[in-house]
């Protein structure tokens, strides 16, 4: 039977909504849920429904708009937690872990309970979006409960509530709202991430159009490796993030535009911090394809 | 014994001359993929300035910074259209590796007009204040950036 949170595990904690706010954005949580192509205010309508191509199948991103009936607005503020840290739905079943809470569950209850007071002040969305379109056997829900067994811990990171310092804000920032390894690290046959090659770079797990199924491209190394990036200074590094440019001013394309521009709307001691973490971490060679 | 030398010699001379043919056919729009990627080498390299004083790794000069910006607002602004033949995408035979240009620029209904527009609206504001200061060249940069990743965001592949 799923562990689910119980409500006394959940401190009380009188909401921020500057930080949920910020935790909204560090989570990308607008990326996945708003309409695709959404742009400005059209990026606090998670009306849901964007589709994203994998080789397990088709995802659909569900409506998290506060409205009651078709998006999360009759969930309590427990129910929330255990969807972001567990991976559970209020009725127990398992989410996919295309829904990133492997690195949400490293998000601390406070600033989920900021998050979801935020998300409770964005306008509700009518909209219904269709469920998954999965191959087999991913189409078995419960199967995500035995991966779970597996891989839920490895993404586990170090919890500080009061960083001490700025690579552990950028440690906390990286390894649990911005879920940069989801993309970044390359995964095994079973989808889990590879923990030894973390940040690494990987082919993305997002296909391109066509009936190929092909990767639509490769993501790069962000170790401080020279095949990653080594010569970048950290002022390089949240400059980038800062406004999309690399240090040769070549600019960022695909889907770390959108990635950016969350990071862009972070106060700069966040961008700071995430590029002290990246300097700091272990250094490793892309994969050889 | 010597026509027959002859007539291979022949032969083997043929091959090479139609492997030679076919080897520069391999990379159809080889002109325009090399310039326009050069246009974009210009737009890289003038930006750098820009960039550097933004950044502060270069003391801000207000002559440089013009120069810059007028250069990027130049190249931006140059007629482009030869350079972007329909059949020079990614996908066309012999382009993998050679562009990362994405066919759907050229599918019907594509925004590449209206983020080409975008992208000089921004370069055009940029070229207008950049020698009046640091702070007015840094509040045009977020705008330029934007341009930039305009068309790189649906139109450019993963080089990677």
């Amino acid at each position: 039977m799923p562990q689910a949170l119980k409500a006394e595990q959940v401190p009380t904690h009188s909401a921020d909504l500057k930080n949920g706010e910020l935790i909204f954005w560090a989570g990308g949580c607008a990326s996945c849920h708003a309409a695709p192509e959404a742009e400005e205010s059209e990026l606090l309508q998670l009306s849901g429904g964007a589709e994203l191509a994998t080789p397990f199948g088709v995802f659909r991103s569900p409506n998290i708009s506060p409205d009651p009936r078709f998006g999360i607005g009759n969930w309590s503020m427990l129910d929330f937690i255990n969807a972001m840290v567990k991976g559970l739905s209020p009725e127990l079943e398992h989410y996919y872990p295309a829904f990133p809470y492997p690195h949400y569950q490293n998000i601390t209850f406070e600033d989920l309970i900021d998050l979801k007071t935020y998300l409770d002040t964005l306008p509700a969305s009518a909209n219904q979006v269709a469920d998954h379109e999965l191959r087999f056997p991913y189409s078995f829900r419960r199967g995500v409960g035995l991966w779970k067994r597996g891989y839920l811990e490895r993404n586990r990171s170090l919890q500080t509530a009061n960083p001490a310092t700025p690579i552990d804000r950028g440690r906390y920032l990286v390894t649990g709202p911005g879920h940069c390894g989801a993309c970044h690290t390359p995964r095994d046959a079973f989808g889990g991430e590879i923990a030894d090659r973390f940040l690494a770079g990987a082919e993305s797990l997002e296909l391109a159009e066509g009936p190929e199924g092909e990767s639509s491209g490769n993501i790069p190394n962000i170790t401080p490796h020279s095949d990653g990036i080594g010569n970048w200074s950290e002022a390089d590094i949240s400059y980038s993030l800062e406004s999309g440019f690399d240090p040769d001013f070549d600019s960022f394309g695909g889907s770390m535009v959108e990635v950016q521009e969350n990071m862009a709307r972070l106060p700069t001691a966040d961008r700071a911090a995430i590029a002290a973490y990246l300097k700091s971490i272990p250094a490793h060679p892309s994969n050889s394809p | 014994m010597k026509n027959l030398l002859l007539l291979t010699l022949a032969t083997v001379a043929l091959g090479v001359t139609t492997v030679v043919a076919f080897a520069q056919d391999d990379v159809p729009f080889k002109k325009q993929i090399e310039a326009r990627q050069a246009v974009m080498t210009i737009y890289k390299f003038n930006l750098g300035t820009l960039g550097a004083m933004a950044k502060g790794e270069m003391p801000y000069d207000a002559t440089q910074a013009s120069a810059a910006a007028d250069n990027l607002l130049a190249a931006v602004t140059m007629s482009n259209g030869a350079m972007w033949p329909a059949g020079s995408d990614m996908s066309a035979d012999g382009l993998e590796g050679v562009t990362w240009a994405k066919a759907e620029i050229w599918e019907s209904g594509s925004k590449v007009g209206e983020k080409s527009g975008d992208l000089k609206a921004a370069v055009k504001a940029m070229s207008a204040v950049a020698g009046d200061g640091l702070d007015a060249l840094r509040g045009k940069m977020g705008d330029v950036g934007k341009g930039c990743k305009g068309c790189h965001e649906s139109f450019r592949a993963s080089d990677d």
